[in-house]
């Protein structure tokens, strides 16, 4: 078949779309649902802008079929905000103004999120190994490890960094 | 992208039987961290894919008298969080947990990184020190292949048309072994490996009693180093022993030039990784 009908969770909601079958899930994300969130940056797994969380692990959505979500939990960028209220990593990142051009940010968030969901209590090293497939032009590095750093002590004192959504 | 069909086995035993249907027409796809790039650049142009990724069973990590043996769909995340991996073949570990990012080892597996067969795969060094077997299921059958006799050159392999990676078995790293995997790249993370080693020691009496060590991107497959292997069997651990042995590593390196590095650079650099390894491991009787 060159078209697949696939049903998953995206951003807790139940999706039903009919896609190529040589559609990456980037681009389902982006073109066909309006989830700008997510960038794309090199399209080919090396700079992870596009990075997202399926079934809770971290991939780049480049380099994945959007029928191999058939079934799965994705969650964007957008799906970590609760209620109009910004999730505790994206605080953090405004807060320690991790942010310059912004591109590479949903990633660099996603990837936190994943890392923080495993380990509440990084050192700056489980951090800066954490963000490694997440490349920043601006190079503001520093302060993305701080936001990093600044998230994990916020969910502590939220109760436990746990599978916070 | 060119347009493709995209199948999706429940089972192994499907998966086999469509590839025996479309041979070269047809691709598996596993994690899809290599094939996605390679099919956005064009540089290969299957008709369809068999989508590996929902068949469970091929995920398990288990263990069975005296081995362990890994689904060929297990990623380097799951290679890399199983104890029985740490307990028992931890030098896969920290080759897993130097491929890529994250990101990356989430979506990789062990077995599309075997069969695209790259002699820079941080995966493969470890499989080969820890003398691991290859399990291949075809059309005709079930064969075993040692690791050594899989791969035949830079992509290339001895895996038949209708043939599927299901698992790799190794015998467990005991408590009296020790073993160590290091690379160097470009950068710290996210880079391709210009050399790596892995090794595999067995003691006995203060003694090594059998060495296997490999070598990674010197060479158009991943190689043993049997001049070392046998330089090192027999002997007792001392510094002087692993200055000999180092450079008898970087004798054993075949490397050549490219984008990444010079070969000399990698004969030398390979020794020196070889030796720090060394160093590290037997840290508590060194001077």
């Amino acid at each position: 078949m060159k078209t697949v009908n696939i049903e998953f969770t995206l951003n807790g909601a139940k999706t039903k779309v009919t896609v190529p079958a040589n559609m990456t899930l980037v681009h389902l994300l982006r073109k066909e649902l309006g989830l700008t969130g997510t960038k794309i940056g090199c399209d080919k797994g090396e700079c992870g802008a596009c990075a997202v969380l399926i079934n809770g692990k971290s991939m780049n959505s480049c380099l994945v079929l959007a029928a191999q979500v058939d079934g799965k939990e994705v969650t964007t960028i957008e799906g970590l905000e609760n209620e109009g209220k910004l999730h505790p990593i994206q605080e953090a990142f405004i807060e320690e103004g991790a942010i310059q051009c912004g591109y590479c940010t949903p990633g660099m968030v996603i990837s936190a999120k994943f890392l923080l969901d495993r380990n509440p209590d990084p050192t700056d090293d489980e951090i800066k190994t954490g963000i490694s497939g997440n490349l920043c032009r601006c190079t503001g590095y520093t302060k993305i490890v701080n936001a990093v750093r600044a998230a994990a002590q916020k969910l502590k004192n939220a109760g436990g960094g746990g599978e916070t959504r | 992208m060119r347009p493709f069909d995209y199948l999706r086995p429940k089972s192994a035993e499907e998966a086999i039987e469509m590839k025996a249907r479309l041979g070269k027409k047809a691709s598996f796809l596993a994690g899809g961290t290599d094939l996605l790039v390679k099919l956005k650049e064009d540089a290969v142009r299957p008709e369809a894919l068999i989508d590996l990724s929902f068949i469970e069973s091929l995920k398990e990590i288990r263990e069975a008298d005296g081995t362990v043996a890994i689904g060929s769909l297990a990623s380097y995340a799951d290679i890399g969080s199983s104890p029985l991996i740490e307990r028992f073949g931890y030098i896969l570990r920290q080759g897993a947990l130097e491929i890529g990012a994250p990101q990356i080892q989430n979506a990789a597996t062990i077995g599309g990184n075997i069969a695209n067969a790259s002699p820079a795969a941080d995966g493969i060094p470890p499989i080969y020190a820890l003398g691991a077997h290859i399990t291949l299921v075809g059309k005709e059958g079930r064969r075993v292949v040692a690791v050594e006799d899989f791969f035949t050159g830079p992509g290339k392999t001895v895996l038949k048309e209708d043939e599927l990676i299901i698992e790799i078995g190794f015998p467990k790293m005991m408590e009296q072994d020790k073993g160590f995997f290091k690379k160097i790249g470009q950068r710290k993370a996210l880079a391709i490996s210009k050399a790596s080693v892995a090794a595999v020691l067995h003691i006995a009496n203060g003694k090594i009693e059998e060495a296997r060590v490999a070598l990674g991107a010197v060479a158009p497959t991943v190689i043993r180093c049997p001049k070392t292997e046998t330089l090192l069997k027999g002997r007792k651990i001392s510094g002087s022993l692993i200055e000999e042995a180092a450079k008898s590593v970087s004798s054993e390196s075949m490397a050549i030039g490219d984008v990444r590095s010079t070969p000399e650079y990698r004969d030398y650099v390979i020794g020196v990784l070889f030796e720090r390894g060394m160093r590290n491991i037997f840290s508590d009787i060194l001077p």
